[in-house]
């Protein structure tokens, strides 16, 4: 062997290389105490002998590239020196490995292929890391995930996760309700006509409200699925639709209401339909597919859950029926406002939320700031619901009028003022 | 496997889903279970990875508090969603189970998986009686069990991979603890804190090397164990229910106290070695003490409770001593009273000592009071032991006088040129 017998008459000074060549036909050279720390590498140095000179490199697995392998080959320079101290290898590790997602993947996965099992831990543990605690948007948007699964697959695992008989319930109840309210709007068809503002408003806050029940930004595109097959339905009956589809939502908050406890319905985000020009009508189907709280990962649920008893806390029983008389109002009337498409925000909205808190009762006393009741229910009213457009990331317009000064507040993930 | 190509700057590609199955599983058992199991909506490649961990564990740390309240629903459905070996299972159902069975359940289910660690906790008061079905899984290599009831079925072949035992709060006959001992012949170690009916445990363990016994027992047994290498024993306090029997006992107490001498006998290879609160006093009883064994691998020594006013503790510590001659660590802590047989001093009747602290490096003393015993071991030990490096002391609360007693061990000469002297606060 060549290499044995340079190892026999080399002097002390001179060191020896290991050459090793990647999948794209590179070599590079590399110190042998280096080379060595690295079992594959050391392995096949024994075995076959290869890798002393440029001609005989050792061919590396093809999930290592020129860039990762220095990387690696940085590590394994440190690493080997045995005089370090744990803790300069600790902090040697903690900073090798803030590096890019896309870098930590090749990395991990050329450490694998290089069956270096102290590097494949230590960027394991930094991926788990990045993956801990974050909602899956979050998680797709780091490592660029396709979002590809269908609702019902993202549902099935978690169907069964923990409310089976909740959402059979709610089911039920939403049914029941929308039956109900489909006959009493029927009937108070033609009622008087001053409350136009607040309805639209309201439908406005309800729409936005179970738009931002919408955790799963893919919702809606399964819900645009839905919306086109009803598009294709009569198009002129899109008013109709629409008017159908606020009720859907009036029911959908009312029996959110009495089901004080459950996490609401995330119907199709209503912004991504009023986008389409708001033609489409979510699918009332959306209510009895059993998906209410499925979608929601089940933390994420419970804070939803504690936000929507909040909100819901804050109406009081007779909501519902109110809400009924208020949308019969304007049945006709209820034109969609304009939107301009916008990345999700709406511009240029012009509905108000008159929302007359002075028939809804709170169970709670004002609080020692002395504020005046109303204001106290408002600012409550108005949190909730930013809270739940923040954990929703949805843009939710309000108008504050009467008692408080006309204002206008953005919530959202691109808030603007 | 291909690596992507890269399409162009604003166009990233999704490299982690492209890494091999058995890095994902890597990274999903490093996440805590909540999140491993929410990976399954990441995308079509993440569906079905977290089904296939092999480690399951919902404890504390694992599941966020706002679910604890529905822990054994959410146990419920992982399981079922499961597929492929379980290796380790923890439950730590402490916060809130209200109906232990549903355990049961879990424990069939974990027993078809080739299940190798489980850990289980729940309410110290509430005990959960282990169902036959646990002590069917053959492959078990460390069983942790916290407030649990034992029943041993009548046909109990044992757990052949058991290395790792420990029970704490747990009920067990002491039939069935010692048929659990022998049956499983790898065990290597034991720890059994807080037990409650058995009193004289028997260890017939071939291959038990550490051994930590923590509770009120009445006697140790330790019938084969001959590689043991770490005891640590430590006897509660009676509850006052047994203060009555004290008297009567007497002799019943010699007679018991002859099978832990005859453990100490048995164990020539034991390297550290911990007495406990009033594990003296147990020994305190026995007149066979003079005939311990000479240690020959007994390095660290670990004390507590020591009567420097007693002399019989003092006798024990001198037999102690005596048999450990290669010792390097001593740690004392001193329970200085007054007793019914007060010592005036540590070297009572003898002319000399008939130990030396040739490879004493380290020795600590806690709760010095000053008595006098006291300071003579202090002043031996720094005059006899050649390769001291630090004496660590720390005196009792309720000295009155700190400065003489410095004073006095500041004097003591000391054979080893690099003793110092440590004061711990």
């Amino acid at each position: 062997m060549s290499e044995s017998e340079m190892a026999i008459i080399k002097p002390e000074a001179m060191k020896s290389y290991i050459w090793l060549q990647c999948t794209d036909g590179s070599i590079q050279q590399v110190e042998e105490e280096v080379a060595m720390f690295c079992p594959m590498i050391c392995r096949e140095i024994l075995q076959t002998g290869m890798g002393s000179s440029k001609n005989y490199a050792i061919s590396l697995p093809q999930r290592v590239n020129p860039a990762i392998l220095s990387l690696i080959l940085d590590y394994c320079r440190f690493h080997q020196v045995p005089g370090r101290s744990n803790k300069e290898r600790k902090s040697f590790d903690e900073k090798f490995i803030r590096i890019d997602t896309k870098r930590l993947c090749e990395l991990t996965s050329a450490a694998d292929s290089l069956q270096l099992k102290p590097l494949v831990d230590l960027s394991s543990r930094a991926l788990a890391r990045m993956i801990e605690g974050k909602t899956p948007e979050e998680i797709r948007e780091t490592f660029h995930l396709p979002d590809d699964l269908t609702e019902e697959e993202k549902l099935e695992p978690l169907k069964n996760a923990n409310d089976d008989p909740r959402i059979r319930l709610l089911n039920r109840l939403y049914a029941k309700k929308r039956k109900e309210l489909e006959e009493r709007q029927k009937q108070k068809d033609g009622e008087t006509e001053e409350q136009r503002k607040d309805e639209r408003s309201v439908d406005e806050i309800l729409s936005f409200i179970n738009g931002d029940g919408d955790s799963k930004t893919a919702k809606a595109a399964k819900n645009k699925k839905k919306n086109r097959r009803k598009k294709e339905q009569p198009k002129d009956s899109s008013r109709t639709e629409s008017d159908k589809s606020h009720k859907k939502e009036v029911s959908t908050l009312s029996v959110v209401r009495n089901e004080a406890g459950v996490s609401y319905s995330p119907s199709p985000s209503q912004i991504s339909e009023m986008r389409d020009s708001a033609e489409d009508a979510f699918a009332p189907r959306d209510f009895e597919d059993a998906d209410i709280d499925d979608e929601l990962d089940p933390a994420m649920k419970e804070e939803l859950d504690r936000e929507v008893e909040d909100f819901a806390r804050r109406l009081n029983s007779d909501w519902p029926e109110r809400m009924q008389e208020i949308l019969s109002l304007s049945q006709e009337r209820r034109a969609v406002p304009n939107f301009v498409n916008g990345n999700g925000s709406l511009r240029g909205y012009t509905g108000t939320v008159g929302i007359s808190l002075r028939q809804y009762p709170l169970p709670h006393p004002p609080t020692e700031r002395g504020q005046d009741r109303t204001t106290w229910r408002m600012e409550n009213v108005i949190r909730s619901v930013v809270l739940l457009s923040f954990k929703t990331k949805r843009t939710i317009f309000f108008t504050l009028r009467k008692h408080l000064e006309v204002s206008w507040l953005i919530f959202g993930r691109k808030a603007r003022l | 496997m291909v690596l992507p190509i890269r399409r162009g700057k604003f166009e990233m590609e999704d490299r982690i889903s492209t890494l091999p199955s058995n890095i994902i599983e890597a990274i999903l058992l490093r996440l805590p279970i909540a999140d491993a199991v929410r990976s399954s909506v990441l995308s079509s490649r993440w569906r079905y990875e977290w089904s296939t961990i092999p480690h399951l564990i919902f404890d504390k740390h694992s599941v966020p508090l706002s679910l604890h309240y529905k822990l054994d629903k959410i146990v419920d459905q992982v399981l079922l969603l499961h597929s492929g070996p379980i290796h380790k299972f923890v439950f730590d159902g402490s916060a809130c189970l209200e109906d232990c069975s549903v355990v049961n359940r879990w424990i069939t289910v974990l027993s078809r998986n080739s299940l190798k660690e489980l850990v289980l906790r729940f309410c110290p008061d509430r005990i959960y009686k282990l169902p036959s079905t646990l002590f069917f899984c053959k492959g078990i290599v460390i069983l942790e069990l916290h407030d649990c009831e034992f029943r041993l079925p009548r046909v109990f072949e044992g757990f052949g991979s058991l290395c790792t035992l420990s029970l704490e709060n747990v009920v067990i006959s002491d039939n069935d603890f010692a048929t659990l001992i022998s049956k499983c012949s790898l065990l290597e170690k034991v720890a059994f804190m807080d037990f409650y009916g058995c009193s004289r445990l028997r260890f017939n363990a071939p291959n038990l090397r550490e051994l930590i016994i923590d509770g009120l027992f009445e006697d140790i047994y330790l019938e084969n164990t001959p590689d043991l290498a770490i005891l640590s024993v430590g006897l509660d306090d009676a509850d006052d229910l047994d203060d009555e029997g004290d008297s009567d006992n007497e002799d019943l107490e010699n007679k018991e106290h002859y099978n832990f001498m005859t453990s100490l006998n048995a164990v020539p290879k034991i390297e550290n070695l911990s007495l406990r609160h009033n594990m003296l006093e147990l020994l305190a009883g026995d007149s066979l003490l003079d005939r311990l064994p000479t240690y020959s691998y007994l390095k660290k020594l670990y004390l507590t409770c020591v009567n420097f006013e007693d002399t019989k503790h003092i006798a024990i510590l001198r037999c102690l001593f005596r048999s450990a001659p290669v010792l390097e660590e001593l740690t004392i802590e001193a329970d200085s009273v007054d007793s019914s047989n007060p010592a005036a001093s540590f070297w009572e009747g003898k002319e000399c000592a008939d130990f030396r602290f040739n490879h004493l490096r380290y020795l600590t003393v806690t709760e010095i009071l000053g008595v006098g015993p006291e300071m003579e071991l202090i002043e031996f030990v720094l005059a006899n032991s050649p390769v001291l490096e630090t004496l660590f002391i720390r005196l009792d609360n309720d000295v009155c006088d700190e400065v003489k007693i410095y004073k006095q061990i500041m004097r003591f000469r000391r054979a080893s040129t690099r003793a110092e002297i440590i004061n711990l606060d």
